[in-house]
């Protein structure tokens, strides 16, 4: 029985595997100028066998230096964020948690703005500030949550919303001083994929597979926790010491991001809830294959944001946050029942 | 002495457990009744770890309570909280199965599972989520994810509470033959002082955050001593070798 599960979770892993393989070749093929897929392939090809083919050298462009990072990037984001919500739902106990939700993706983008305004604008300052407010972000809304040593959803969403108004209000006044910034910090409330590069794609690689390592990892305690704390210690696991770690994870893999893209609200939230469908609530499964569903399912939103006016892009965030809202009303309300 | 308990004293905003001292021996089992809010819970959770911040000293087999690292203290000690809402829907072997957590021969556990699932009968619930099962059944499923961390020391928090009278018993009894027969040691706190009475070799009784008694239970059950802790009027009978405790009738 526990084999058959096993093999049958390994078969959706694959098969989600090969979907997202399929997304990434044709998200690069959409967009103003449509290029085929055999082109894309060649340039692909061109690329790391340096061999000379006959390849149109603006569509090369296209695709080399703004489609696929930009496909690539998106993907880290939806598997970053969707972990970091597993994650999240894991020690809050709550399936209504993620970044979003938790105040961690605000605090992202306070520290993001910061290191916009005050410090040297690189990939680099702009994702180590946006990390550090993150975990701040993160670990105050974890206590704030606390109600005699218990997580209260009621005292999780608010301090939540409080401190995401408060953070995006420092953000809005840093703007107003800031004309000359203005754009770039304006990205970071809406979220978009515009402007993705490849070094931006490195870093946001190590630090996904990083944060994902690190949560798959603590699997097993990850379960667990869901008993509630006493239960958990009471099984041996090291309840704080753990908590902490993936707090400081969940910052790291969403701050990285969010530093790039922008807020991309309840991503965290919706692809969990949907996976759990498929693989249950063990995080030994839920994990990677939220991992591999987060980053199908950035590409559609992606897609979508791209396409659905001509023209024109509408920000990614939108999107999500007009599929996530009802999903969490939903989840708000059956909780209430 | 594998439970010693000494000088204990815990508070939290005012003083909850007041210069509590008792020893435990291996294979006894052990109720702790006292009327609501008397810290029965606080005391259980001291005694397990899970409230650490306490003054005085708790002794498990003659090692301080408080340099056990978490796995090696969830060797030695299981525990079952009075509540456990799951927001998620794990299935009930994937709940078992998490009490293997701190052991080192977890390669073993598939066979263990299946013996520990007939033990406590839930092997018919293996594949359903821990959110559909009745009250009872996940009472015995949290007991064989407890038994799962294979500990010789069985901490419980009122285990029957909301659970019908054929449920309560089958808890207590699988609870008894723990103790009978594997020399296990388990520790309840319990309100029902009928059930207290017909399963515990010792009764431990609490008011006021202090230890009212600590004995064999023919020397705790009477009528003066419980009437004075409940501040409510009792009877005693006995039936079939039982103490029986009633209100007092006119």
């Amino acid at each position: 029985m526990e084999l058959s599960n096993k093999k049958r979770m390994r078969l959706y892993f694959i098969i989600l595997s090969f979907i997202l393989v399929f997304f990434i070749v044709f998200s690069i093929s959409l967009g103003g100028i449509s290029i085929g897929i055999k082109e894309i392939f060649e340039i692909i090809l061109s690329k790391f066998t340096e061999k000379n083919l006959e390849i149109n050298s603006s569509n090369y462009f296209i695709v080399w230096n703004l489609r696929f990072p930009r496909i690539l990037l998106a993907s880290l984001v939806g598997a970053s964020l969707s972990i970091s919500g597993v994650a999240l739902q894991g020690i809050f106990k709550n399936p209504m948690a993620d970044p979003y939700v938790t105040g961690t993706s605000a605090g992202a983008s306070f520290g993001a703005s910061i290191a916009i305004v005050f410090l040297k604008e690189s990939n680099i300052t702009i994702g180590f500030s946006a990390f550090i407010f993150s975990v701040i972000a993160s670990f105050l809304i974890y206590y704030l949550a606390q109600n005699k040593g218990k997580v209260d959803v009621v005292n999780l969403l608010l301090a939540g919303i409080v401190l995401s108004s408060l953070l995006s209000a420092f953000v809005s006044f840093i703007m107003i001083f800031n004309q000359q910034e203005l754009i770039s910090i304006f990205t970071y409330t809406m979220g978009s994929f515009n402007g993705a590069n490849w070094m931006q794609f490195k870093i946001l690689l190590f630090t996904t597979f990083l944060g994902f390592f690190v949560l798959y990892y603590l699997h097993k305690e990850l379960n667990i926790l869901t008993l509630g704390d006493e239960s958990a210690k009471s099984i041996g696991v090291e309840v704080e010491k753990v908590k902490k770690i993936i707090l400081i994870s969940t910052s790291l893999l969403t701050a990285i991001a969010v530093s790039y893209v922008g807020i991309i609200a309840f991503v965290g939230l919706i692809v969990p809830h949907f996976f759990r469908l498929l693989t249950g609530s063990n995080h030994k499964y839920l994990l990677p294959i939220s991992f591999v569903g987060g980053a199908i399912f950035m590409l559609i939103c992606d897609n979508l944001s791209r396409t659905l006016i001509n023209n024109s892009e509408i920000p990614v965030g939108i999107i999500t946050s007009i599929i996530g809202a009802p999903l969490f009303l939903y989840l708000l309300n059956k909780r209430k029942r | 002495m594998l439970i010693s308990v000494k000088n204990l004293n815990f508070s939290y905003e005012k003083s909850i457990l007041k210069d509590i001292s008792l020893n435990i021996e291996k294979g006894q089992f052990i109720s702790i009744i006292g009327p609501n809010g008397a810290g029965k819970s606080t005391l259980l959770k001291c005694m397990c770890g899970i409230l650490h911040n306490y003054n005085g000293e708790i002794y498990i087999d003659n090692k301080d309570l408080n340099k056990y690292k978490r796995k090696n203290l969830a060797q030695k000690i299981a525990y079952i909280p009075q509540e456990q809402n799951i927001n998620f829907d794990f299935t009930v072997e994937e709940i078992i199965s998490m009490g293997f957590y701190s052991r080192l021969d977890s390669f073993y556990i598939k066979n263990e599972l299946e013996e520990l699932m007939k033990e406590t009968d839930t092997d018919y619930l293996k594949g359903r989520s821990i959110n559909s099962i009745s009250g009872g059944e996940k009472q015995r499923v949290f007991l064989a994810r407890a038994l799962a961390q294979k500990s010789p020391i069985l901490f419980l928090d009122e285990p029957i509470s909301n659970l019908d009278i054929r449920h309560q018993h089958q808890i207590m009894n699988l609870c008894k033959n723990l103790s009978k027969e594997k020399n296990y040691t388990i520790i309840s706190v319990l309100h029902d002082i009928n059930l207290a009475s017909m399963y515990s070799d010792k009764i431990a009784i609490i008011k006021n955050g202090t230890l009212v008694d600590f004995n064999i239970k023919d020397k705790i059950l009477n009528k003066e001593l419980l009437s004075k802790v409940y501040n409510f009027n009792m009877d005693i009978i006995s039936y079939k070798n039982n103490i029986i405790i009633l209100p007092e009738i006119d």
